[in-house]
């Protein structure tokens, strides 16, 4: 399925293809990144490729999914950001849900492009759901750079959660 | 991306939707079923993340896995076809075609594998031209072994691959 292109004043958020690959595991390999992402384990290529074939994949199965995120400015992919249905099992707080998520590299960091990048999908996801639908997203507890970015968008705290015996905050809001 | 169909005296190979998930998801939650592949069954979320991958594949590089199915039932009896995976495997084959398959216990020792595999053989000659192709089966797995062997595979090497025995099988036009 064409996967939509979303334009912010600073960002482009477009499908992921195979040359967004060597970006994406060199984010996925950096520890200012991977920091509060799974167990804080930085991945192999191996596995970075596991989880970069599952992105298209997502959008032809449901019709959404994660976008790469795009630097007008320097036309570089210097993140990700999405809905994805993981499947959670269901006494997990975040389940039953279109789950929100994003990342960016370590160098597109304090510049506010997540929120950017947020507030595009929110407005899409607002169509794309229906107005009015539950969105969710799972953020560790130490990761405060991203609870802002949550808060900013309208997300708040309804549950906490654990995975790999470490904290995460659990938010959720309304299309 | 548009998944070709193949069609077999009994089988028909086709891309898989959401609709397919439910059967998939039961296969890998067999313990028959991942003894040789991976080890540990699989939980629905794991299995989504698998089955995600699947169709992604395809998008990203035009060839993949397809599921099986059988054509006197309609069922989803498993699934094969060609991945690269950049597996991280000593000997490296990497870009070379590696071939696998994995079908329900149910319908083992009915050859459908080996019909479903030397379909994809063909299929992956038309696309890639006679090149090598390489599989990796767990060296107690002889059910998948004697596929491999039917369809032309012969082992060069024995490695340990995440922690497990491997067997590498290669195909040399």
């Amino acid at each position: 399925m064409p996967v939509p292109v979303l334009s912010t004043p600073r960002l482009i958020l477009r499908a992921h293809t195979l040359a967004d690959f060597a970006a994406y595991a060199a984010e996925r390999a950096d520890p200012v990144v991977m920091r509060y992402m799974g167990k804080g384990d930085l991945l192999s290529e191996e596995e970075a490729w596991t989880r970069f074939v599952g992105i298209p994949g997502h959008w032809d199965l449901l019709g959404y999914g994660n976008w790469a995120v795009e630097e007008k400015a320097t036309a570089r992919r210097v993140g990700i950001i999405g809905f994805t249905d993981k499947r959670r099992p269901p006494e997990h707080p975040a389940s039953g849900a279109p789950e929100m998520g994003w990342s960016l590299a370590a160098a597109a960091h304090g510049k506010g492009y997540a929120t950017e990048a947020v507030q595009a999908a929110l407005a899409w996801g607002r169509d794309f759901f229906r107005p009015g639908a539950r969105i969710v997203c799972v953020i560790s507890t130490d990761n405060a750079a991203s609870i802002r970015v949550a808060q900013k968008c309208g997300f708040q705290q309804f549950a906490t959660a654990s995975r790999y015996g470490l904290g995460r905050l659990v938010f959720e809001r309304t299309l | 991306m548009n998944i070709p169909s193949i069609e077999t005296e009994r089988l028909i190979l086709r891309g898989q939707t959401a609709q397919d998930f439910p059967a998939f998801a039961q296969m890998w939650a067999d313990p028959v079923v991942t003894r040789f592949i991976g080890g540990v069954p699989l939980s629905e979320e794991e299995s989504w993340a698998k089955f995600m991958r699947i169709a992604g594949h395809w998008t990203l590089l035009g060839f993949g896995f397809w599921g099986i199915f059988e054509k006197a039932t309609g069922a989803r009896i498993g699934e094969a076809g060609i991945l690269d995976v950049k597996r991280e495997i000593v000997p490296s084959f990497h870009g070379t075609p590696e071939l696998g398959w994995g079908l329900l216990p149910a319908v083992h020792g009915k050859g459908y594998a080996t019909e479903a595999v030397r379909a994809i053989i063909s299929w992956a000659e038309n696309r890639f031209g006679k090149v090598r192709m390489v599989c990796i089966i767990d060296p107690d797995n002889t059910a998948s072994l004697r596929v491999a062997h039917a369809v032309g595979f012969r082992e060069y090497a024995r490695t340990t691959y995440k922690g497990d025995p491997t067997v590498l099988l290669e195909r040399v036009p």
